[in-house]
């Protein structure tokens, strides 16, 4: 079973909106990056622009199932889990990939034994995190942790504003993994605060999004 | 010890101090300016023309390096990657 049956069902609709916009702003990611990349033929920029393609193709996958159970699969009770179960498999891997690859960049890890290590145990844990993608939304919260941190760092380096607002967008998606794990500590423990957290969950993460927007308009406008 | 320049940010550096003269720069100036050897700023001097970012002037016998439309956009272009880097750690 997956930790979405237990969304508010209004909510599939406005999720798969949420999934596509953050797919979109992922997707200017992916072309500023391999514009950079294109221009300074550095490859930080291509593999930047990589994890980002990988965020997209995480959301559009996740989109499409909601899409084919909401609208497409005709008994729900019937056919619900499989697509469902699939949809979030692939959307487990495809995140755990980019946000790995995020945070060795942000942390400038270039040991290849280092980074190919890292990257198959983030691979694993996606592949094994069953029982409500609690594994999943650890690791998921540590590296996400552990990006915001050296982008707080940056930012006390820096001194920037878009430094502080690049660190604002990974410590909510950060708290927003956070309110995704309790809900399936909710779940566990019966407390009834399901739908409370699956809401400010989803803000949350889509206000991480919608600030990556903002970074991006003002760094396209310099 | 400060950190050695990539051949990016080197030209960076040199249409940077370009524009800073408002757009046109003397070649002692830019040697100054640009912290290169004689050698390799010829070098770079000779790929920037290639590439049209900058231009010769001749104004009363004095040789100026002029800032091409080009080299402008290479600036700005050059600027929102290094933001971009700057901002998200890379």
């Amino acid at each position: 079973m997956a930790i979405t049956l237990q969304n508010p069902p209004l909510f599939y609709t406005i999720d798969t909106a949420l999934q596509l916009v953050s797919m979109l702003i992922a997707l200017l990611i992916v072309g500023f990056g391999y514009k950079a990349y294109r221009f300074t033929k550095d490859k930080r920029y291509y593999y930047y622009s990589v994890a980002f393609a990988l965020i997209a193709a995480a959301f559009f996958v996740k989109a499409l199932s909601n899409v084919i159970i909401y609208y497409i699969v005709p008994s729900p009770a019937a056919n619900f889990l499989p697509v469902f179960n699939w949809g979030i498999f692939a959307y487990r891997i495809l995140m755990m990939l980019a946000f790995t690859g995020i945070m060795l960049m942000t942390l400038k890890i270039t040991d290849r034994r280092v980074v190919l290590l890292l990257l198959v145990f983030a691979l694993f844990s996606a592949i094994a995190s069953e029982d409500h993608n609690t594994a999943f939304y650890i690791l998921y919260i540590i590296i996400l942790g552990a990006t915001s941190t050296q982008l707080y760092l940056n930012y006390k380096l820096k001194k920037s504003r878009l430094g502080l607002a690049t660190f604002g967008i990974f410590a909510m998606l950060t708290v927003a993994q956070a309110l995704f794990l309790a809900l399936i500590l909710d779940f566990y423990f019966k407390i009834g605060l399901g739908a409370l957290l699956y809401y400010a969950g989803q803000a949350f993460q889509i206000t991480s999004f919608l600030l990556l927007f903002y970074v991006m308009i003002r760094i396209s406008r310099r | 010890m400060a950190e050695r320049r990539d051949r990016i940010t080197i030209i960076y550096d040199i249409l940077s101090a370009i524009a800073a003269k408002s757009g046109r720069i003397k070649p002692t100036h830019l040697l100054y300016k640009s912290n290169l050897s004689h050698i390799s700023m010829k070098k770079y001097i000779e790929e920037l023309k290639g590439k049209k970012l900058i231009d010769e002037e001749h104004v009363k016998e004095h040789l100026f390096y002029k800032l091409t439309d080009e080299g402008i956009k290479f600036l700005n272009d050059y600027k929102k990657i290094r933001e971009f880097t700057e901002s998200f750690g890379l």
